[in-house]
């Protein structure tokens, strides 16, 4: 580890990254209108791409961290240029959460594009998208450092901002957490 | 109320609506936001009573009129139930992880420190 000029300077360490393993860190801007996922994965980018793209995969990690009982019902992926997305997800007592997006951009395994739209319940997305850009960066040959960039439509007036709070469970709880906690 | 209730509560556009006004507005009368809103009382009374049921808006008499504001105990709720936006992301991530770092098709290269 005290000698790392052998390394290529763009790659983080190994021992960093092994280090770095296990967490996710997520930086809100400031207006809570984008917001920048990091995680490393202990694989190759071309496997991650796959996690991240074949129903397969997404049927075994999309639903962690739901409400006890979930189940996703739907989880289809096209991850071709201009192909779409769906999952849903069906919470106890609540019902189906829908996920819809369109693939703008794909240079596998190295850069994801995508438009997504989130329903509650199962009627068609309307508005605008919130856009996606993962990027999937080699470290070492076990290592992937993967960023997620998601950026919320502009949101002038609060009607649009509620909209978007409520867009994306995930996201909302963070935006809404923002809009309440500042009255 | 439940978690459940707040996610009903914001499902429809325009309680999101009336959410977004009281935030823009601050506290407000119910004819205030017929006017802000442009929607009938009657809907907006009842937009209100589960926006209320939710705990997402809290109400306090005074004098005649009854004034509403919101509220954040019922978003503190949902994310009891469902858990931190960050929360969330860490546990798809952890099981992607173990899915991809343990995947036997994968040629493990033998590990080499730098």
């Amino acid at each position: 580890m005290t000698d790392s000029t052998s390394q290529p300077d763009l790659q983080p360490d190994l021992a960093t990254l092994d280090a770095r393993r296990g967490s996710t860190r997520i930086d809100l801007s400031e207006d809570g209108s984008s917001y920048v996922c990091v995680r490393v994965f202990g694989a190759p980018p071309a496997r991650v791409f796959r996690a991240f793209t074949e129903p397969e995969d997404l049927r075994v990690w999309f639903p962690s961290g739901a409400p006890p009982g979930s189940e996703l019902t739907v989880c289809e992926s096209d991850p071709v240029a201009g192909g779409r997305y769906r999952y849903v997800l069906v919470i106890p007592e609540h019902g189906p959460m829908s996920w819809h997006g369109t693939y703008t951009g794909v240079d596998r395994p190295h850069r994801l594009d995508a438009d997504e739209w989130f329903v509650m319940g199962e009627a068609a997305p309307t508005g605008p998208p919130t856009t996606q850009t993962l990027t999937f960066e080699p470290s070492g040959d076990r290592f992937t450092l993967m960023t997620m960039r998601v950026d919320m439509p502009e949101a002038e007036d609060p009607e649009t901002f509620m909209d978007q709070a409520a867009a994306g469970l995930t996201t909302s709880l963070a935006s809404m957490d923002e809009l309440v906690s500042g009255t | 109320m439940s978690a459940a209730d707040v996610l009903d509560a914001v499902g429809e556009p325009n309680r999101r609506r009336l959410l977004g006004l009281l935030h823009h507005r601050g506290e407000s009368t119910v004819s205030e936001l017929v006017e802000a809103s442009g929607l009938r009382q009657p809907q907006v009374s009842k937009h209100l009573k589960v926006l209320t049921g939710a705990v997402l808006v809290s109400t306090r008499a005074d004098g005649r009129y009854r004034r509403y504001r919101l509220d954040g105990r019922g978003l503190q709720a949902a994310h009891d139930w469902f858990g931190s936006f960050e929360d969330v992301w860490q546990a798809r991530f952890d099981t992607l992880d173990e899915l991809v770092s343990t995947d036997p098709g994968l040629v493990q290269p033998e590990e080499q420190l730098p």
